[in-house]
């Protein structure tokens, strides 16, 4: 296995009806980084998540996840291994209670239903959501209802965590308890957000995405304190 | 209405906690096949025992806890195609039947009230039901009696895509609400454009929905918990005392013996 958990060799994706999403995309990353994919609307920055965690297959390149290449024959290996949070905490929660709905990537994974409920059990603790266990999740505020997709992924024990825009529609409250959740993973995990501050705050390192191509990586503070390049970007 | 599906997908969350809810939700889809085909069986022209019907639905209602204003709102959803669907029967049949304070009725007038009656009752029965046990759970005792999964699994989508067609027609809705300037209602011409519109959403929608249950690991079949609830004797004791009210019922149809 690579020493590098995450890597992508010149990347590239055209939506079905032929537009370019991304190309030349490549990038490495470590067993435990927390990295920020910062770009404009439009930059290609969910593609490059839904592509990471095998929900969309690379046109060009690869991309290699714990030494294992994505591809149809190892896309259930792969969503084992990557999780990912969903900017609507809508289009995720499926199920009638939030226990089920946690334990719904578990099952999936033919669990015994002893360790389901220690998943189960563990993610809700995790996230601080054991009191929401029996509710269900159509009747929780955002905030709520972002916590609960957030341990419906942490359930399934991840390398990879994923997060699209995780403070969209956030209140202050809810913001600053979502970042202290992921203050607290031990995870790999690449947010994609527009949110500067939350990015400053819990990213060292930041990749910026352009019109689909990938234009800058480096430390966090470096590149977010370059105003030329963040106006180049369309990020200012 | 979006609140209202929710509610409607939810339901069951609180199961076992109702004496419904506490048996075998294999004994209550045998119980709920049974009672609807009965009613369904009844003749037309028998409005009296269909009412006799409407009291089992009231008993259910009651072991079930379930309100009264649950039932007559998803009733209330249902009726209008009802009321489509019978529509033409008073004004293509009108063979008299008999008259009431001088008003003659007709044949056409019967067949629609029973008509209506009897989706009334089919859809207070499911509710009772849905909202007693949970649709999920039906699904899966229906799936445990014999159903093939592909079915059940269909109907728990077809469910699901229920709730996001709505959601999405309501945001519209809302949309145009906010910029209608308190104009009601929408230009016929404009009518196609917006259905297309919604269906584009939604299957837009849908598509995030399934994206994110791959991502956790779907592959085709909705998980379930594997300790499943074990079949008791009083789930029998159940089963042949709530099937055979409705059945003798339509066997025997006492409120016509009474009549004739």
């Amino acid at each position: 296995m690579s020493h590098h958990y995450l890597e992508l060799r010149n990347v590239g994706y055209n939506y079905p009806s032929g537009a370019r999403a991304l190309s030349g995309i490549s990038f490495r990353i470590h067993h435990g980084q927390r990295v920020a994919l910062v770009g404009a609307n439009g930059a290609g920055k969910s593609s490059l998540l839904q592509l990471l965690c095998g929900l969309l297959l690379p046109t060009e390149g690869e991309i290699i996840v714990g030494g294992v290449k994505v591809g149809k024959r190892t896309l259930r290996r792969i969503r084992q291994t990557v999780g990912i949070v969903f900017q609507n905490p809508d289009d995720q929660l499926i199920m009638p209670t939030v226990e089920d709905e946690i334990a719904f990537g578990p099952r999936n994974m033919d669990l015994p239903e002893e360790e389901v409920a220690r998943l189960t059990d563990w993610a809700l603790e995790q996230t601080s959501t054991t009191h929401l266990r029996h509710r269900a999740p159509y009747t929780l505020s955002g905030g709520e209802k972002k916590s609960v997709a957030i341990a419906s992924v942490l359930a399934m024990e991840p390398s990879v965590v994923l997060m699209d825009e995780p403070s969209a529609s956030l209140d202050p409250r809810a913001r600053r308890l979502m970042m202290e959740q992921v203050e607290r993973f031990c995870h790999t995990t690449i947010i994609a957000s527009h949110d500067l501050p939350l990015v400053e705050r819990l990213c060292p390192r930041t990749l910026i995405l352009h019109r689909g191509r990938l234009v800058a990586d480096g430390a966090t503070k470096q590149l977010l304190g370059d105003q030329k390049l963040m106006e180049e970007c369309e990020l200012l | 209405m979006r609140e209202e599906i929710s509610h409607i997908i939810a339901g069951g969350a609180d199961q076992r906690q109702t004496l419904l809810g506490s048996y075998d939700p294999r004994a209550t889809a045998i119980v709920l096949l049974c009672y609807l085909i009965a009613m369904l069986s009844l003749p037309v022209t028998y409005l009296g025992d269909l009412v006799v019907m409407g009291c089992w639905v009231m008993i259910g209602a009651a072991m079930g806890e379930v309100g009264f204003g649950t039932i007559f709102r998803r009733v209330a959803m249902i009726l209008p195609l009802l009321l489509l669907i019978g529509a033409f029967n008073p004004i293509i049949d009108r063979t008299p039947i008999g008259s009431i304070a001088g008003i003659t009725l007709t044949r056409g007038w019967l067949t629609f009230g029973a008509l209506l009656l009897r989706g009334l009752l089919a859809v207070a029965a499911v509710t009772v039901v849905t909202e007693a046990i949970g649709f999920t759970a039906l699904c899966n005792a229906l799936r445990r009696l014999g159903l093939p999964r592909i079915l059940t699994e269909l109907l728990l989508f077809v469910y699901r895509y229920l709730f996001v067609i709505v959601g999405e027609a309501e945001d519209m809705q809302r949309a145009r609400l906010a910029r209608s300037g308190g104009r009601r209602g929408l230009p016929l011409r404009v009518w196609a454009g917006v259905t297309g519109t919604l269906l584009v959403r939604s299957v837009d929608r849908a598509e995030r929905i399934y994206g994110a249950m791959l991502a956790r690991g779907y592959r085709g079949r909705m998980p379930e918990r594997r300790a499943q609830q074990r079949w008791q004797w009083r789930d029998t004791l159940y089963l042949f005392t709530a099937t055979l009210l409705p059945v003798a019922t339509a066997i025997i149809k006492p409120i016509h013996q009474l009549s004739v």
